[in-house]
């Protein structure tokens, strides 16, 4: 059989990661040209995070152990620059007696650690010698633990703020750098005045090294607010909702971020969304636009007026009339980052706009188009800068009657009442006015049963395996005939975490997971988190990217799929086939947890990097799984909070982001989320995995839910054990059971009894083995596998090799012998556990 | 779970071991000099996957590991 092979470059890994870092980061000020950095002079670097570089938040979005953190000080000591080594080490010194706090388990990592206390002579005596200062303010979040509007989250600690107090009384320079995964609070820091201010974000392994880039003026920022920073997090309109932890209220409706201060807040910003500095100057220019059938091409020219290369992002934003719906003042439907310019070197760029992407869903028939996206009559304008606020109108052009864009079916909508904004013209100006939001008028049962797929007949085995569909000699249904109910019981059970069936140390397996259905040629897929690359428990070492809105920040989709495509081959290194990412929830407001790993507070930006990113990883022959299907937006109660959502939301503003990913980037792996929308638990929604995602737009991979996720059907209390929910929802695969070949679930029972169609889990099958069918794993049974050969990868003495990790059988009490175990400074030693009966152990 | 170890370094050497349960740090135990004599630690985790990988993380040199012990307390749960 045919192998291939491919190099995976280490060293173009860490310069493409850093490039990213470099253009993710967003310069919000800079005055007295602080930066970049004068090469003579001689840096004092303060605040503790310096030593422990946050790579990213918490949870399944941060956990990849790497062999090598590139924190700022060192990132700045490889670009050459000269650090004050007194205060260096004096935070050293402190450090190792006041050790990093890492939580006592899951979630528990506090949002910050403590800060040094700082004394004034030291401070005084620093600034003897360095006129330069950086401080470095660090926070984390994530997995079960949103931010919180408390010191040492979103607000700056009375230690820091002392901190920020004595450094700008005695340096003439103060530079503030913000390692965080989200917005913080940005009135108190900008109390201090600093001379300039940037979010570097949390870079992964190699963040120290972008962000020293940038400060040395190697590269110039060119990072944009993926969000909008209001002056105050109150002034955010989700703001009363968020947090409640039974049910949610999305009452400020498709007016999320930019679209709501744009429209109502305008003053309530402290930086408009799009927005970031670079050391250099741009003059934006649209020398074209042509209206096509289903789109418009604006030709733009952008000519660098500084003094330093750089590139600049082009945004383009659209004003569609108010008509019968209501708008938001701008949205954005198009943008572009340029190459790299020099000084007075110009560039030409086409950006096309769809339809599709300026239209607006009619969910209660105002228009005469229920449950249609629509233009609606009146007049487009469109508006081109480096940011939603500067952006400038540059052309209109009418739309004389109302236009139907693309028919759907009323999907998913809410089924209890409540208000939502609506625009209405007062004086001039847009005010709120609200107005009922429509219900739901759909019989989900009904729908269910209407759209029954027709039963394959069992024909038992007929010697058929999963390679003869994909080699073409005999069909998908031929093949998935031969399953029994036992079989296809099991098909819909992922087996986790840490199956040995797949790579040591990861979150499950899913397809081959009973020995009936490895006989018939099913490989076992392996599915990893996450967003921000391979978390491998067992302590093998991986890749650490940037975190999601520091990718989402560089509106840099070429550089993301690069970036993307070699992660791709480490993920066929480490035999993953689906890694759980990108995240692509909306940044509804600053204090969700998860925030991190998420890209922005707009669904098109969100949609179009989720698509770079599959690009890339498609490249390689594996996937990411897009997730949580839809709208995780807060990690308090997440497992229960009901979002309470209108269609026009969901279309809009929560479900387009996927969309996107679906249609652009052929999204071929999704996952659902914890927590109910509307009601139902997204686990087993019909509506949200069949009806919206598969009938309408087009979907034809694998859908998974969240590990351990819940599960009910309408008007009933959570059930854990309904699969058969799940199953009819055509959400495939349940994450995660202990063992794929036997469950505690109702699968056989709802069979039995007519409840579950045999035709509904032979529909769930196929959709796996179809996505089985194309995956490494695949190749792998046949013995076409693509070896990855790693260079310039340096060597990791205490690198576990996951092929090694030994089980060890759990049935009662268990003593280990370790006494041959290596325990050097610095290793790792790994095993596993196969617990066989559920027990208290201590 | 019990980690039993040894040290033959001086009584204020300070030896951790951060013991992590699916990738999450549930506890770092530090050791001093033993005298060769066996010392353990003991922490409760919670064991809620059927497979679950634990991992111990050396900080320093100079420990002798001797076993991990699970003891089962009920099987009613």
């Amino acid at each position: 059989m045919a192998q291939t092979e491919k190099t995976l470059d280490w060293e173009q890994y860490l310069k493409t990661a850093a490039q990213v870092v470099s253009e993710g980061i967003v310069m919000l000020k800079n005055d007295n040209d602080a930066l970049p950095l004068n090469p003579d002079d001689e840096i004092a670097l303060f605040g503790r995070i310096q030593l422990h570089y946050y790579k990213s938040g918490t949870g399944s979005g941060g956990m990849v152990n790497v062999s090598k953190i590139t924190g700022i000080p060192d990132g700045l000591l490889e670009n050459g620059v000269s650090v004050n080594e007194e205060l260096l080490d004096v935070y050293r010194k402190w450090d190792s007696e006041n050790p990093f706090d890492l939580g006592d388990g899951w979630g528990k990592e506090p949002w910050s650690q403590t800060e040094m206390p700082l004394d004034e002579a030291l401070v005084a005596h620093v600034s003897e010698s360095s006129h330069t200062a950086i401080v470095i303010i660090g926070r984390t979040a994530g997995e079960e633990q949103d931010n919180s509007l408390h010191e040492g989250s979103y607000l700056l600690t009375a230690a820091e703020k002392d901190m920020l107090a004595k450094v700008r009384h005695h340096f003439p320079k103060m530079i503030v750098l913000l390692n965080v995964g989200n917005i913080i609070d940005m009135n108190e820091l900008l109390s201090f005045d600093p001379d300039s201010v940037l979010y570097v974000w949390q870079g992964g392994m190699t963040g120290g090294t972008g962000t020293a880039d940038v400060l040395t003026g190697k590269i110039s920022p060119c990072g944009k607010l993926t969000d909008t920073i209001a002056a105050n997090v109150n002034d955010y309109p989700s703001a009363p909702y968020f947090g409640d932890p039974y049910r949610n209220f999305y009452s400020e409706d498709i007016y999320v971020g930019y679209r709501y201060f744009e429209t109502f807040a305008r003053d309530k910003v402290l930086y408009p969304f799009g927005f970031g500095l670079s050391y250099t100057t741009f003059d934006i220019a649209i020398t074209g636009a042509k209206q096509l059938s289903d789109k418009w091409d604006f030709t733009v020219k952008v000519t660098n007026t500084g003094n330093y290369s750089g590139k600049e992002v082009v945004q383009i934003y659209c004003k569609a009339p108010q008509g019968r719906l209501g708008k938001p003042s701008r949205v954005l439907c198009g943008y572009e980052k340029t190459d790299t310019l020099a000084p007075g070197k110009s560039q030409v760029m086409t950006i096309s706009v769809s339809n599709a992407q300026i239209a607006s869903y009619d969910d209660s028939g105002v228009t005469g188009h229920a449950h249609c996206f629509v233009l609606e009559e009146g007049t487009y304008r469109f508006y081109a800068g480096s940011d939603v606020r500067s952006a400038k109108e540059f052309y209109h052009c009418p739309q004389n009657s109302t236009e139907v864009i693309s028919r759907h079916e009323q999907a998913l909508a809410p089924v209890e009442s409540f208000d939502r904004i609506h625009p209405e013209i007062s004086e001039g100006r847009y005010v709120i006015r609200m107005e009922n939001v429509p219900l739901s008028h759909v019989d989900e049962a009904k729908r269910r049963q209407d759209n029954l797929p027709k039963e394959i007949p069992f024909t038992g085995d007929k010697g058929i395996r999963l390679a003869d569909v994909k080699n073409g000699t005999h069909t998908m249904d031929e093949f998935i005939a031969q399953l029994t109910d036992y079989d296809l019981s099991c098909m819909i059970r992922g087996e986790g975490m840490n199956s040995p069936k797949v790579t040591a140390g990861t979150a499950a397996a899913f397809g081959g997971v009973s020995d009936e259905l490895t006989a018939l040629g099913i490989p076992s897929g392996c599915c990893d988190d996450g967003p921000s690359g391979m978390r491998l428990d067992c302590g093998t070492k991986a890749f650490s990217l940037p975190n999601g809105t520091m990718i989402a920040c560089t509106f840099n989709r070429t550089l993301i799929r690069e970036l993307f495509s070699l992660t791709g081959l480490e993920m066929i290194a480490n035999k993953v086939d689906c890694l759980l990412g990108p995240g692509m929830n909306i940044h509804r407001h600053p204090l969700n947890g998860r925030n991190f790993e998420y890209f922005s507070e707009d669904p098109f930006l969100t949609g179009t990097i989720a698509s770079a990113q599959l690009k890339g990883l498609h490249s390689a022959g594996v996937t990411g799984t897009i997730k949580h299907f839809c709208g995780n937006n807060q990690e308090t109660d997440r497992h229960d909070t009901n979002a309470v959502i209108s269609e026009r939301a969901l279309r809009e503003i929560y479900l387009k982001g996927f969309e996107i990913a679906v249609k652009e980037g052929n999204a071929d792996s999704i996952m659902t989320t914890y927590g109910p929308v509307n009601g139902v638990w997204t686990a087993a929604n019909y509506d949200l995995t069949t009806q919206i995602l598969r009938n309408d737009w087009g979907f034809t991979g694998f859908a998974m839910t969240d590990w351990w996720a819940k599960i009910n059907r309408r008007g009933q209390a959570v059930d854990k054990s309904d699969l058969a929910a799940m199953a009819m929802a055509q959400n495939d695969v349940y994450m995660v059971c202990s063992c794929g070949a036997q469950n505690d679930d109702n699968i056989l029972a709802s069979l039995k009894d007519g409840s579950l169609q045999r035709s509904e889990l032979q529909r769930c099958a196929a959709n796996i083995c179809r996505f089985l069918m194309n995956t490494h794993a695949m190749n792998r049974l046949l013995g076409t596998e693509c070896r990855i050969n790693i260079i310039n990868r340096p060597a990791d003495e205490s690198d576990v090799d996951e092929s090694t990790v030994k089980f060890y059988e759990l049935d009662g009490d268990l003593t280990i012998d370790l006494s041959d175990i290596c325990t050097d400074k610095g290793t790792n030693y790994s095993f596993g556990l196969d617990i066989l009966t559920p027990a208290l152990t201590k | 779970m019990t980690l039993t170890a040894s040290s033959t370094q001086s009584e204020v050497a300070q030896i951790p071991v951060t013991l992590f349960s699916l990738g999450t740090a549930y506890g770092t135990f530090t050791w001093n000099g033993t005298n060769g004599l066996p010392v353990s630690h003991r922490i409760d985790i919670p064991l809620f996957s059927r497979y679950t990988n634990l991992r111990l993380f050396f900080a320093q040199g100079g420990l002798d590991m001797h076993s991990i012990r699970f003891r089962l307390v009920s099987t009613e749960l």
